[in-house]
């Protein structure tokens, strides 16, 4: 091996043990951190559970609302952002639970999701399954 | 909190017994470790329930786990949990797995398992597909590591896995077993990549039902699968985080198929 090759060597070494602490960095903070957004308010909203997958055409987003009542669905585009919405069929109640104890009580899902850029929630198109409802989004 | 009467202790791992427990044989340790679509802890949860599986241990960490406890009918219990009767040794886990707890858990668990003379480890798991929106009957599939875990997965009326990578918490126990020549076999059924899968929960403990000699109801499981769904946002929520750390995606690569 040259002194080229070895100097590369030892360069590429110490750019991964640099990448490997940012990450366990970060990775330590998201779990000291991320965990402690909980996923409802004490105001009776749920945030459901989505994902996201870039096509090369289109996003496609799926929301988890279970025990929802679809015939309130709302999903609407306001500005950059996707607000989707939607009532539950019967409010889910927790009597002493959690850091709250106290009688608690959910009836709609909600959440606010940033759009990127290229999406064109104009002619997006919406579907459901079994309370999965995803919606696609166009990118222009 | 029950006070352990014996523990199994590890690397930074503990394993508690509050109670003196025979298993009959063959005897099967049923692991419920969150992973894709929750089916582990979600079908583990419901195997303790319907078959009246009694609290005999937990699991404990001062080095991996959160400092954590989890409440319930007002007594603290660890949240990671050890129930058993008859031949069927349960663990059911209600906190998602840091990526750096996954190899000592998997040491811990297939050691014990070996002292406790179980002979079969079994891992419940979800398989992510990403069309899983248009399936109606949900496929199950097993992975087994030696010859009498094939045998066992003959039973299971159910696919062989042929091909694939297998990423998470059950691929480092399966390593970990095939090195200590321990009897593991996986059970796996098509399921949602990130949401919580009650369904596909049901169809490997349908699965596991022809091996264990017991009938498992799975009807309230189906009936509560939307409340079961709204319960463990937040668990599904961490456990993604948590296999996404674990290179989880791997499991959509197509593996070198010629050696």
């Amino acid at each position: 091996m040259s002194l080229i090759d070895e100097i590369r060597r030892r360069i590429r070494k110490e750019f991964e043990r640099m990448e490997k602490e940012i990450e366990d960095m970060f990775s330590e903070a998201e779990r000291v951190f991320g965990h402690e957004e909980p996923m409802w308010d004490a105001s009776g909203k749920l945030e459901p559970l989505y994902s996201i997958y870039k096509a090369p055409e289109a996003y496609v987003l799926r929301f988890d609302l279970a025990g929802a009542d679809l015939g309130t669905l709302q999903v609407e585009a306001r500005g950059d952002k996707l607000v989707v919405s939607c009532k539950l069929q019967t409010s889910i109640k927790f009597e002493k639970w959690g850091t709250i104890q106290r009688h608690v009580s959910f009836s709609e899902y909600r959440k606010v999701i940033p759009l990127p850029p290229d999406a064109d929630p104009a002619n997006m198109k919406i579907r459901t399954h079994d309370k999965i409802v995803e919606v696609i989004i166009p990118r222009r | 909190m029950k006070r352990p009467i014996y523990t199994e202790s590890y690397d930074g791992l503990a394993i508690h017994e509050y109670k003196e427990y025979e298993l009959e044989k063959p005897s099967f340790l049923v692991l419920g470790l969150p992973d894709t679509g929750l089916v582990g802890p979600i079908a583990t949860s419901h195997l303790v329930r319907t078959l009246g599986l009694e609290e005999i241990g937990g699991i404990d960490s001062d080095r991996f786990f959160p400092p954590m406890i989890v409440v319930h009918k007002g007594e603290p219990r660890l949240p990671v949990r050890l129930f058993a009767k008859n031949n069927v040794l349960a663990m059911v886990s209600e906190t998602a797995m840091s990526p750096s707890a996954i190899y000592p858990l998997s040491y811990a668990l297939v050691d014990y398992a070996s002292k406790r003379g179980i002979d079969y480890i079994v891992s419940l798991l979800g398989m992510a597909v990403p069309n899983r929106l248009e399936l109606k009957k949900l496929r199950v599939y097993w992975i087994a590591n030696t010859d009498k875990a094939v045998e066992l997965g003959g039973k299971l009326e159910a696919e062989r896995f042929v091909e694939g990578f297998l990423v998470g918490p059950y691929a480092a126990i399966l390593k970990e077993a095939s090195r200590r020549r321990v009897n593991n076999i996986i059970i796996l059924s098509e399921s949602f990549p990130d949401f919580p899968d009650p369904e596909a929960a049901a169809q490997v403990l349908q699965a596991l039902s022809k091996i264990i000699g017991a009938e498992i109801n799975v009807k309230a499981l189906l009936d509560e699968a939307e409340l079961i769904r709204i319960k463990t946002r937040e668990l599904m929520k961490n456990t993604r985080k948590a296999l996404a750390q674990m290179q989880k995606g791997y499991e959509q690569q197509i593996p070198l198929m010629y050696t």
